[in-house]
Parts: C-alpha cells; sequence; structure tokens
C-alpha cells in the first residue's frame, strides 16, 4: 500500500473515463483525440455531461480533499478502501452466519 | 476499464445490472455454503489486493493509462464464483467511496470485470493446468495466462459496451448522447493497451503470486484447483 503512489507517476486518462469538461479544454482535447484516432467531440455528449454528475464520492479520484499531498492521500485511500472491504466481510459473515430459517 | 457515470445510458446500465444479479446471486449462495470455513477472511484478502492493485496505474502505449485488476489471481484461488464476488465487492467500494466507475455502471464494470473476467480467467486455468501438480511450472504458467485471458476478456467487452452506444443512442442529427466512439475506434483503442502492458501486468501479478503461493501455500491453490475435489493433484 506504501508503494501504490507510483502509480500516480503514469500521467494521462484511461480511455473512455474523460470527465464531461476534458472536451471542453483543448489541452485534453487534443489527449482525448490522440488516443482515438484523431476524433473528438467538441462538446461533452448530452448525456454524459447530465448523467456524470449523479453522485458525488466521498473522496473523489482517491484523493481526500482535505489534504494538499497527492501521494499520502493515494495511501490514505488504499488503506481507507482496505478497511472498508474488510468491514463489508464482516458485515456479510454477521449477516449470514444467521440461522436460516428465520 | 471503470466505466464513468454517462458513457453508458441508463438502459444499458438496466441491462448491465440485470446481467450481473443472477451471478452475484449464484455466487452468494456458493459462498454461503462454505461460511463456516476461513472462506470470507480469503475473499475479502483478495478483494483488498485487487482494490490495491487497481490504484497502480501503468502508462500504455498510445498515452491512456490503465493497470491490472487482479481478476487472474482471485480466480484460480478462490474460483470464479468466489473470485467474482471478491472483485465486485472492490468495485462497488471504488464507486461509491472514491468515484471509480459510476454508480449506474456498477453493473457493468462488474458484468466486465468480476464476472466475465473471472469465469474467463478460471476457464484459462482450468483448461492449461489441468492435473499437474501444484508446484509446477505448467500451472504457474496457467496463472499467468488465467489473468491475461481474464482482463482481455474484460477489457473487450467494455469496449464493445462503449462502441454500441453512438449506435443505439443519438439524437436526431446522429450526436451520440453517452460515449461518442463506435466499435471501430472503442475496441483497438481499449485493446492495444490491454494486449499488451496491462495484460502483461496482470500476467505477472498472477503469475508473481501463485509462484510465492506454490512455495509457501500450496494448498490454498489446491482448494480450487481442478481435481481437488477427487484426490487428485495433490502434492507438488
Amino acid at each position: 500500500m506504501i508503494l501504490t503512489p507510483l502509480g500516480l507517476l503514469a500521467v494521462g486518462s484511461a480511455w473512455g473515463e474523460w470527465a464531461p469538461a476534458d472536451f471542453a479544454k483543448p489541452e485534453s482535447r487534443r489527449e482525448i483525440a490522440a488516443v482515438s484516432q484523431g476524433q473528438a467531440p467538441a462538446i461533452a455528449p448530452a448525456g454524459l455531461e447530465r448523467l456524470s454528475s449523479i453522485w458525488t464520492a466521498p473522496i473523489p479520484d482517491y484523493a481526500p480533499p482535505i489534504l494538499k499531498n497527492a501521494s499520502f492521500g493515494y495511501v490514505l485511500s488504499a488503506m481507507t478502501g482496505t478497511g472498508l472491504i474488510i468491514l463489508v466481510s464482516l458485515l456479510l459473515s454477521v449477516f449470514g452466519a444467521r440461522p436460516r430459517n428465520v | 476499464m471503470h466505466i464513468p457515470d454517462g458513457y453508458l445510458s441508463p438502459s444499458t446500465c438496466a441491462v448491465a445490472y440485470a446481467s450481473a444479479v443472477p451471478f452475484w446471486y449464484v455466487a452468494m449462495g456458493k459462498v454461503k455454503r462454505r461460511l463456516h470455513s476461513r472462506f470470507l477472511p480469503l475473499i475479502s484478502v483478495f478483494s483488498a489486493f485487487s482494490f490495491v492493485i487497481m490504484m497502480f496505474n501503468l502508462p500504455l502505449p498510445g498515452g491512456t493509462t490503465g493497470h491490472a485488476t487482479g481478476v487472474g489471481l482471485a480466480a484460480v484461488v478462490l474460483g470464479p464464483w468466489a473470485g467474482m464476488l471478491a472483485i465486485s465487492v472492490a468495485l462497488v467500494i471504488q464507486a461509491v467511496f472514491f468515484g471509480d466507475g459510476g454508480i449506474t455502471a456498477i453493473g457493468a464494470n462488474c458484468f466486465n470485470i468480476a464476472i466475465v473476467g473471472s469465469l474467463v480467467a478460471s476457464f484459462v486455468y482450468r483448461l492449461v493446468a489441468g492435473l499437474s501438480p501444484m508446484g509446477s511450472t505448467r500451472r504457474l504458467l496457467a496463472a499467468g495466462l488465467a489473468g491475461y485471458a481474464g482482463i482481455n476478456a474484460a477489457a473487450l467487452i467494455t469496449a464493445i459496451e462503449f462502441g454500441l452506444q453512438p449506435m443505439l443512442f443519438h439524437d436526431a442529427a446522429g450526436t451520440p448522447l453517452y460515449a461518442p466512439y463506435s466499435l471501430a475506434i472503442a475496441v483497438p483503442a481499449m485493446m492495444i493497451g490491454h494486449l499488451t502492458f496491462a495484460g502483461f501486468a496482470e500476467f505477472l501479478v498472477s503469475a508473481g503470486v501463485v509462484s510465492y503461493l506454490q512455495r509457501t501455500d500450496p494448498g490454498l491453490l489446491a482448494r480450487e484447483a481442478p481435481g481437488a475435489d477427487i484426490g487428485l493433484a495433490t502434492g507438488s
């Protein structure tokens, strides 16, 4: 987990995971076009624009809003995520361990 | 490979959820029968491993990024059903708490990465490993190839879902409403990166951890190995 900030070194975005605003910025539009056979719509598709803000995650992009240091935030996110997974599995075991015929 | 909100139409998302639910249901049933054992903690270990490994973004040829998923390893050690649960839990937490992958797309992302990925990985693992001994190089290769095939199957189905959007969902003028790229663009864009770097990373992760397990805890490999239930393929 300590090593996770290495994942921050890769520049650019995953294909098909751009934010709607990326289509409007010339620089990011160029990047999108470069990985999509030269094509990039001038504005974000309407449905994407509408649905993209349907959910606001508490820790968007593994960067806790209160932390300035991206690497530290990333490590903290890895720990939080692992903790949440353990919590889910504990809940499942409590839930699943109940007698079946209730 | 985590599809965000808004790239798939609501109807596509609904179909994806509906496709994922039966698999989750069967998987839950299979896991529930083994709750008395230490199986659940083991699932959460591989789920957490998958969560963390997906944070290691790799630069892919062409200028995008990608990452290994841990789906091959989970399928090899846990089997396809518990494996898909492990990866699904990681994906749900990524979407809900970290905004990695959309809420509306949880069904699609779980179907692609956790369900298709696990089933393909498990199939390839069993096919290649056969009844070879737990400690064999063949089994190591099988685990690596399982990861490679699993992540690429997931990437391909993701690309197809992206690529179908502009064909099916556009306004009167033909402007795409959701993901804007056709299959001809989406499939190569996704696959070039995954057939090379991300697939290779997944190969190394699966084979690397299995190699470690061969030396330290071969029993862990034996629990889901082909032939394990009929008393074959034990020892190394």
